[in-house]
């Protein structure tokens, strides 16, 4: 097994896995410490994560694609790790995160959508104000008093994050349009795609505390949604109506 | 008949939905909005019964509502399930 200890959402994990692409994978988070718990892969796990990208691809009607063994471990990875982050009350979101004057603020949609293209317009709109904290696969934390969101190493094709985190200031959900218009969302309206957009344990137990997190972040984050196209005023209607 | 997957139900405040969970989870894309009695219909089909048993625990909650009523209400909801794939019929 080959070992590494991370600093992943403000926890020491350590990871012994079978191959070392998710180590170089984590490599921005590495740290020293007594790891509060520890993640091991079997081959069953990246076996499992097979079965589960063959699954998303035929739903998608996409042609399946054929991943190698030491990255779907990396998956295998994130996902026991996200399952154990439960416990303290995070969540992972599927969607592109970007801090602006150290707020972040999540846009979530299903996969196509153009939620990298958005935070693109963010970063040209803000240049140096503006931080990318995770293109694919962020953190949550839902605390009492404050949300806040990390980066990760699970940041998605073009490897985009920073090892940061923020309080988060609001959620987006997003669908492309000719026209940008940004409106105000209740938590009913917007519980079926944060529900899809969020994981989802298959344990009971814990589906249900995925439930009960859902509903605090929606009672602790203001929920927008986002209709836009790709000119550049789109992240400036965007960034207005979340203020 | 019975539901094809575990649910768990959420009350939204406003709203209350079904929420799929457990093994199968991911066949089932979305949640299920109800209101307070599809929850109760819903609670009858989590273990295999038949129209007949449903309808009776029906009008016994409803015993103003008429025989009638009930049944074209439930054959209305029961072909929206099935339609959707959630229940075995």
């Amino acid at each position: 097994m080959i070992k590494g200890i991370y600093r992943i959402a403000d926890t020491l994990v350590e990871i012994d896995s079978l191959y070392q692409e998710v180590h170089d994978l984590c490599s921005d988070y590495r740290c020293d410490g007594v790891p509060q718990f520890i993640i091991t892969t079997m081959p069953s796990d990246i076996d499992y994560e097979r079965m589960k990208s063959k699954e998303e691809d035929l739903y998608e009607g996409n042609p399946i694609r054929i991943f190698s063994d030491s990255y779907l471990e990396t998956l295998a990875v994130y996902r026991k790790l996200v399952e154990e982050l439960l416990s303290q009350d995070i969540l992972l979101f599927h969607g592109s995160a970007i801090a602006v004057d150290e707020e972040g603020y999540l846009f979530t949609a299903k996969s196509g959508t153009g939620k990298s293209t958005h935070t693109r317009l963010w970063r040209k709109l803000f240049k140096e104000r503006a931080v990318m904290i995770n293109d694919d696969k962020p953190l949550i934390k839902i605390e009492e008093n404050q949300v806040i969101i990390y980066g990760t190493p699970w940041d998605g094709k073009h490897h985009i994050s920073t090892n940061i985190n923020v309080p988060l200031k609001a959620i987006c959900l997003l669908e492309r349009s000719p026209h940008n218009n940004i409106h105000r969302l209740t938590f009913t309206q917007a519980f079926p795609a944060l529900l899809k957009q969020c994981y989802r344990p298959t344990d009971i137990d814990k589906m249900e505390k995925t439930m009960f997190l859902l509903k605090e972040l929606g009672t602790k984050v203001p929920l927008y949604k986002l209709e836009c196209n790709t000119r550049e005023d789109a992240a400036k209607v965007a960034y207005e109506g979340m203020q | 008949m019975k539901l094809r997957y575990q649910f768990k139900i959420v009350d939204m405040g406003d709203e209350i939905v079904a929420v799929p969970v457990g093994d199968e989870k991911d066949q089932l894309h979305g949640v299920i909005r109800l209101n307070d009695i599809g929850v109760e219909i819903f609670s009858l089909l989590e273990e295999d019964t038949t129209p007949e048993k449903v309808h009776a625990a029906m009008m016994e909650k409803y015993p103003d509502s008429s025989k009638d009523e009930i049944g074209k209400m439930l054959e209305s909801f029961f072909n929206t399930l099935l339609h959707e794939g959630v229940l075995i019929p």
